[in-house]
Formats: structure tokens, sequence, C-alpha cells
């Protein structure tokens, strides 16, 4: 399973995200797609970040579904064209980042 | 490992699990962890926020998004993933290695379902043989290197192989070209094709391997010093390269009982040929002698007839004639 970052820019309104926006994007998941959950970062700065848990061990692919997913979650509520996708992303999930003593290489 | 850094319980174990089984999804993961679906879900949320920030630099306190992640800043976090993941593993075979000797007055060799384990010291590797052999069925494939076994040894070994062919498993072992210099053993050895079993023979072997049905195969983690250490593997990958590995060594081995066929007036002796292929690495003397299972006298015997073979006075002039005259195949 991994985790894909969808980093989203809002509109120029400074809208929030609809809140629910992690159940669309569930109801949008097909089987191939190994949605496993979604956890979002509505209030993430600089941008909202809705991270999704993919069923996949390849990175790539996972990338690649994640951005199909949120495409189809458009195509369905064609509202959502007003946050513009920045990127689709596996992030660094490295709690090691969080030590006392920063980690920062 | 991960509590220091401040990570509840749950989202540690969820952690852990994900690293260590990458193909799991929510249900695995509570199946794994013992934690209810809801728990597991906040874990992930939590761990997404994890990857969402960090302390900015010089105040822990005020959070910056990740910036823009370098694929080679990935690779590097898949990379440390992966070494957890394997120290778990690690973990884990020392664990299943202590519960095997435990379980080993039962008779239940598949108790532990870990798919590496590391045996430490001869005892611990004898007693898992001696388990291999009560539990194999079809069949067992052996690579057995070094030199000559003691005569006690062979003796020894024989009511277990008729006991084992008796059950109808077949027993195929390659054995060094070299052993057939030392009478015991090729008696021994035509004990064994006289039982029904298959004796081949190699001029060097990779490392001393059983593998049992295909299934289970064990081998010295060390292969210079067998008595050190072994492996027991179940990882279907790797028997499925390991028995391919067997095959194709088996295929170009001589049958033991056959006698070596002797050269073609050009050409080297198997053995020549591979003792060749070691020089040509940069193998010593002694290496020779230990790959081939023959004594560095014998060794040094081999490198002479060798460079008489290829008319040479130097080892040198032996390396180029030996490519002049395409001993190296490609």
């Amino acid at each position: 399973m991994l985790l894909v970052h969808l980093t989203l820019d809002p509109p120029p309104g400074g809208e929030p995200l609809p809140h629910d926006i992690g159940s669309l994007l569930r109801a949008c998941a097909t089987r191939e797609d190994g949605l496993e959950h979604v956890s979002v970062h509505a209030a993430a700065a600089p941008w909202p970040v809705v991270g999704v848990f993919l069923g996949r061990t390849d990175l790539a692919s996972a990338e690649v579904a994640a951005e199909r997913l949120w495409r189809r979650a458009v195509a369905r509520r064609p509202r959502l064209a007003a946050w513009r996708l920045r990127r689709a992303e596996a992030p660094l999930l490295r709690p090691e980042l969080l030590r006392p003593d920063g980690g920062e290489t | 490992m991960l509590d220091v850094l401040g990570l509840d319980a749950a989202t540690d174990a969820v952690y852990r699990e994900m690293l260590a089984h990458p193909d799991d999804g929510v249900t695995e993961l509570c199946r794994r962890t013992g934690l209810a679906e809801g728990a597991v879900h906040t874990a992930l949320d939590r761990l997404s926020e994890m990857a969402l920030i960090r302390p900015a630099s010089g105040d822990a306190r005020r959070l910056h998004a990740v910036r823009p992640h370098l694929a080679m800043e990935i690779l590097l976090a898949r990379k440390q993933a992966e070494v957890a993941a394997q120290q778990q593993q690690l973990e884990e075979s020392r664990a299943a290695a202590v519960r095997l000797i435990s379980e080993f007055a039962g008779d239940d060799p598949e108790a532990s379902r870990d798919d590496v384990e590391h045996l430490r010291g001869l005892d611990n590797i004898r007693d898992h043989l001696a388990v291999m052999n009560k539990a194999v069925r079809s069949e067992l494939m052996t690579f057995a290197p070094g030199g000559p076994q003691t005569a006690d040894n062979m003796r020894n070994s024989r009511p277990l192989t008729q006991e084992l062919l008796g059950r109808g498993v077949a027993i195929r072992t390659i054995y060094l070209d070299s052993i057939r210099n030392d009478p015991a053993t090729v008696a021994h050895a035509e004990w064994l094709t006289s039982v029904g079993a298959q004796v081949r023979a190699v001029p060097t072997l990779p490392n001393r391997m059983i593998i049992a049905d295909r299934r289970v195969a064990i081998m010295a983690t060390d292969c210079d010093d067998t008595a050190d250490g072994a492996i027991v593997i179940r990882t279907p990958g790797v028997l499925a390269t390991l028995c391919s590995l067997f095959e194709t060594t088996w295929q170009a081995a001589e049958p033991f009982a056959a006698p070596v066929q002797p050269p073609a007036e050009d050409a080297l002796t198997p053995q020549q040929h591979e003792a060749l292929r070691l020089l040509a690495q940069g193998a010593t003397d002694e290496t020779v002698a230990k790959r081939l299972g023959v004594s560095p006298r014998t060794a040094r015997r081999i490198s002479t007839a060798l460079m008489a073979h290829l008319d040479a006075r130097s080892r040198f002039q032996a390396g180029v004639h030996a490519v002049q005259r395409g001993l190296f195949g490609d």
C-alpha cells in the first residue's frame, strides 16, 4: 500500500475544499485503483493536500492511479476543476524528520 | 524504535506492518496489528499528516509543508523503508530460529512459517537437516562441494539414504570432480548409484546447498566456512531460482559412474578449464585449490600442466595464449 499526496491549488477566492471530498473520491474509485483510505488535509499550508492510500507497490503506477482518481472526481463534480492539481506524488514518509534534533540532511 | 519519535503505539504498529508487508491493505493491517478498522484509518491519517509536515529548522513549533520531492529523495525514502523492513525480517528470523530450536523436539517442521531463517553453528545445522530429512517427500537436490568425506560420515549416511529412497524420494547429488581421486568417496558414490541415487560431478560448485521438494533450501552462509552457519529459505521466488541453478549445473555435470571423457587433443580437461577461468578472474592458487576441492600442491600441478598445454613460460603468456585460442568463449 502506498500513500500519494494530491497537492491542490485553491481557487483565487480561497474557498475551502468541499467537506465531502473524501467520500467523493471513495465513490469515484474503481476496484482497479485499490483505494484503501483517504486523508484530507484541507488546512495544510501552503496548499491543501489530499492523501490517498492505494493498494499498490509500484510508485509510478500509484501516482498515475491517484491522478486518474482525481480527474474522475472532477469529471463527476465539475466545480472541483477550480482546484488545480499541482502534483500527485508519493511524499516522504520519514518520521525521523520529526525528531527533536531535526534530522535534516 | 519509533516510539521515541512521539508516534503513538497504533500508528507505530501500522507503519511497521506497512513497511514489512507492502502488499497489505487495510483489512490485512487490521489482522496483523489486531487493531479495529477505525484505529487503522486513524493511524493512516496520522501517517499522511506526518508526511505532510516537518519542523522548520530552528523552530519545532512552526510547521512547513514538505517541499516538492525530488525523485532521488523518494528513492532514498524507499530504500530506508526497505532497510527497515529487512531489519524487521532479520529480527523475526532470529525469533523464528529460537522458536524452531525449542520446537525441535516436536514433529512439526512446518511450525515456523517464516521465509528465511538463520542457523548458527554446526549443531543447529545438523538438527535442521535432520528435520528436513524427516519431512522431505519427493526430492532432494544437493550441491556437495569440498573434498572427500570421512569414511565414517559416508557409512553413517547410508541408512538414511536407503530410508529416503525407500520412501520414494529422488536423490540427486553433485560432487566436485576432484573427489574422483579419493577411492573411498568413489566407492561411496558407486554405492549411491547402485541403490538408486543419482550422482554427478562438476569442476566447481558455488556453495554447499540442499533443496528439499523444491520448497525449502538450506545453504551455507559463508561458502568458505560451511560449518559457520546456514540459511534456510522458503521464499518461492528464491527457490525457483535455486532449482533452476541446480538443473543447469546438473545438465552440465558428468555422470559420476562414467569415466571422464578423455580430452580431445587440443582441448583442456574440465578441471583445467575451470582453473583457467578462476585464474583469469584473479584467483590465487590457494583459491583455485579451495574451489576445485584439491590440495594447493595439486592446484599448482594443474596450473603447471595448464601452462605446458598453453605452451607458455609465464602466467602472463599463458593468459595471452588462452585468449588467442579463444578459450574464454565470449
